[in-house]
């Protein structure tokens, strides 16, 4: 009996477990870089930008409290029920603090920014004959595509943008987008790369909900320059 | 019963990994990293470099990184300062241009003498995540055949986090500080006033 009531607890602590071990053992996609060769061959391409809601992980980047860590010590298994706890609290408390900065940030399309320095440097360096914009990038946006001309499409991906804790009890702007090349025709990747850029710079979360989101605005100004930059300059100097 | 076994064996490895990450640890950067990525340098007509021996300037040469509860990381016999030049000649280098011996100064068309302040590996464990923080910081002069008397002089910055809910692998140390050290690269060999330096270069 005594037997069966430990099973469950234990069950849990072990599927937790499983979990917890499953996923740190995801690889990081393969990176493919741009052929100059095979560039040449397209002439005209379209950008699309995706991008993420803006996190806040602030009380998540911060350690595990005394509290928990005494449950692990004195009550064994249970400690996982109370950090399991503690990390809902700390995952709705983040939640509400990137709605406070979206809030007080007045509804900023910070993806539009990434697209326009992307744009700026691939139209700068005339790689393609022509290059445009595209807000869907589904298989029938693709079809349409092809329709009017396009034979590639640069997706960028902004898979995270959030404020993350430093070291000091401070946050940084931190990026991480994704870009990959479509070849329309074939429908194959040509280009598949990864670019994170953590801001230098590091303000309270207070500055960044102060004066209309002003330091955020322009600390995500900054990342993203970078970040196009980067990228473009895989177009600009491929080999 | 049998369940419990398994919970318990699970709990072990789980433990083992996460402790696992906090033991001593001494590494090795080998070997140093190199970018694959398009560079602005690639687009300058090729100049001779000479890399000075950067000065380390961080408190402790050794120790390079500590986990939040747990002792400390530490480099083999290498000398950070050397990493650090390593990677910005790999990328002079793969970009066309030559890096000549400290000793051939006056052949050289750009000179690149620097501090590191830091070179940095932080593990911090959260609820169900551990993250790993890479942070690298140099001060680079540099100088250029026509720029003697006015160098260029800036602090350069490379960051990087790594987020994992388990087992941190024998490599994933090595592979935070390379790649905040190659985001550090990033900064220099992108940065529109030290490009525009080595564009003012006439040979």
């Amino acid at each position: 009996m005594a037997g069966k009531k430990l099973s469950i607890p234990m069950s849990i602590a072990a599927s937790l477990i499983s979990l917890s071990l499953l996923s740190s053992c995801a690889t990081v996609p393969t990176q493919t870089y741009l052929d100059k060769k095979e560039l040449s061959k397209f002439n005209k391409a379209a950008v699309n930008v995706s991008t993420a809601e803006l996190d806040v992980k602030y009380s998540r980047e911060t350690g595990i409290s005394a509290a928990t860590g005494a449950s692990f010590v004195f009550f064994g298994l249970l400690g996982f029920a109370v950090m399991a706890a503690e990390g809902a609290g700390k995952s709705s408390m983040d939640r509400d603090l990137a709605e406070e900065v979206k809030n007080n940030t007045n509804a900023i399309r910070f993806d539009n920014l990434l697209r326009d320095y992307f744009l700026d440097n691939m139209k700068k360096a005339n790689i393609f004959k022509a290059i445009g914009h595209t807000d869907t990038a589904d298989s029938k946006a693709y079809r349409k595509l092809l329709d009017d001309g396009y034979d590639s499409l640069i997706e960028l991906d902004i898979k995270e943008l959030a404020l993350r804790k430093d070291y000091a009890d401070k946050l940084k702007v931190y990026a991480d987008v994704w870009g990959r090349m479509i070849d329309l025709k074939k429908g194959e990747i040509v280009w598949n790369r990864q670019e994170v850029v953590i801001n230098n710079d590091e303000y309270t979360i207070e500055s960044y909900k102060t004066d209309g989101g002003k330091i955020l605005k322009e600390s995500v100004d900054q990342v993203f320059k970078k970040i196009a930059t980067r990228l473009a300059n895989d177009f600009i100097y491929s080999r | 019963m049998k369940r419990q076994k398994y919970a318990k064996i699970l709990i072990f490895i789980f433990t083992s990994a996460i402790l696992q990450g906090c033991t001593t640890r001494t590494i090795r950067i080998d070997p140093i990293p190199e970018l694959k990525i398009g560079s602005p340098l690639a687009g300058l007509e090729p100049l001779n470099f000479v890399i000075k021996e950067f000065e380390d300037m961080r408190p402790n040469k050794k120790l390079i990184g500590a986990c939040r509860v747990g002792p400390k990381i530490e480099l083999e016999d290498q000398k950070v300062s050397e990493i650090v030049v390593d990677a910005i000649a790999n990328e002079i280098k793969r970009n066309g241009h030559n890096v000549l011996p400290s000793a051939e100064t006056d052949k050289a068309d750009v000179i690149i003498d620097g501090i590191v302040r830091g070179y940095w590996i932080q593990s911090n464990n959260y609820t169900f995540s551990i993250k790993i923080t890479g942070m690298i910081e140099t001060e680079i002069k540099v100088t250029t055949r026509q720029s003697k008397n006015r160098a260029l002089s800036k602090t350069y910055q490379g960051d990087y986090y790594y987020e994992t809910s388990g087992i941190i692998s024998s490599g994933i140390w090595q592979h935070v500080i390379n790649e905040a050290l190659l985001d550090m690269v990033k900064e220099l060999t992108t940065d529109e006033e030290f490009l525009s330096r080595l564009k003012q270069v006439r040979r």
